[in-house]
């Protein structure tokens, strides 16, 4: 099995278990060039970010309603602290009943990593991006239309850029 | 954080830039007196580090924040810190809290409340801890670096890049920072909607 089809098969589960799993930047970006059908929205959080709580149950409605229309894969990117950031951002997640597809950052420096993510993004979360689509939103989301106007507008562009 | 909505391309620019002029601030500090940017006139520069009392990485640097100042306030750049959050979005950071923490830390430089967060937004402050150091020019202070303290937020035993103190020794030298913007992370700035 290559890297990215046990990515693929472990992705959905993983806010079930009890420690996030750790990437690296170049990993996640990999795999989200792997499939030009899917949009791929990263969302980058923390659990010691008040906004980033408040929106992660928006997000989790957003592609409930979106799922059957488009598809689209929203990822909880966790930029918590080691040594136990994983396991507290694992922990809210079930507490919170989200089930969207999340992974630990494992990278230090931000300004080896940032730059590869958007070099218009200065680090403050939450921030939201669609992948491979000039699109992001450098706020909290205050309600799930809002997210649900991204993801389309995001998937238009995406789709028109593919014809 | 500021609503800025759904932006494609370029972000809407807030703020200053390196290069521009430092805008002027005049705010309570921790022991009540104000606390202005035109207190620092016979200063080489001043460190203006955006930070506050519940932000997991502030209080990452808190330590290393004192001894930055202990390092370069002798050499004429002392630390000024500014706590910019809303205490209704976020008690812990109240002008009370921001006293007991100062006390505890024994902060050896001014720790002052951005109330109105006017002082944050002309400045363009979009988390905490944010760095901008200053430059004096004579008659104006000049923006000279802007992010993030280090290389390393988790653990400053694995620093590689003391960002902040290679721009101010490029500033006591009389080079050019070498480098003028660095990305860092942060808790968003509580601003008011």
């Amino acid at each position: 099995m290559s890297f990215f089809q046990a990515l693929l098969l472990t992705l959905p589960a993983l806010s079930l278990s009890q420690v996030l799993p750790a990437y690296h930047w170049s990993e996640i970006e990999s795999r989200m060039s792997h499939s030009a059908e899917t949009l791929y929205v990263i969302n980058f959080w923390s659990t010691w970010c008040r906004p980033c709580i408040a929106e992660l149950p928006l997000l989790q409605a957003a592609y409930e309603k979106l799922k059957e229309q488009i598809p689209v894969q929203i990822w909880l990117i966790s930029l918590d602290l080691p040594p136990d950031g994983a396991q507290k951002a694992a922990q809210l997640l079930r507490q919170k009943r989200i089930y969207l597809p999340a992974l630990w950052l494992n990278e230090s420096d931000p300004n080896q990593w940032i730059p590869h993510v958007d070099s218009m993004w200065d680090g403050a979360i939450p921030y939201t991006r669609a992948w491979n689509v000039p699109l992001r939103h450098t706020t909290d989301f205050s309600s799930v239309g809002e997210i649900v106007d991204f993801v389309k507008k995001a998937y238009d562009t995406l789709r028109s850029a593919h014809r | 954080m500021i609503r800025l909505g759904v932006l494609i391309g370029s972000l809407t620019f807030l703020g200053v830039r390196v290069g521009d002029q430092a805008p002027d601030f005049s705010l309570k500090n921790i022991d009540g007196k104000l606390v202005s940017l035109s207190d620092y006139a016979k200063e080489k520069g001043v460190i203006v580090i955006f930070t506050c009392n519940h932000c997991p990485y502030a209080k990452l640097y808190e330590e290393r924040i004192i001894a930055l100042h202990k390092e370069f306030a002798p050499k004429g750049f002392p630390v000024v810190a500014i706590n910019p959050n809303a205490p209704e979005i976020v008690p812990e950071d109240s002008y009370e809290n921001m006293q007991k923490r100062a006390k505890e830390k024994n902060y050896p430089f001014p720790y002052l409340f951005d109330e109105k967060q006017e002082v944050a937004r002309a400045y363009g402050a979009t988390k905490t801890p944010h760095v901008f150091l200053l430059q004096n020019q004579g008659k104006a202070f000049t923006i000279a670096y802007i992010g993030a303290i280090d290389d390393s937020p988790n653990d400053p035993q694995k620093i590689q890049k003391r960002y902040l103190a290679e721009a101010i020794e490029a500033l006591i030298a009389g080079k050019p920072v070498p480098i003028p913007e660095t990305k860092a992370i942060g808790c968003s700035v509580k601003y008011r909607k």
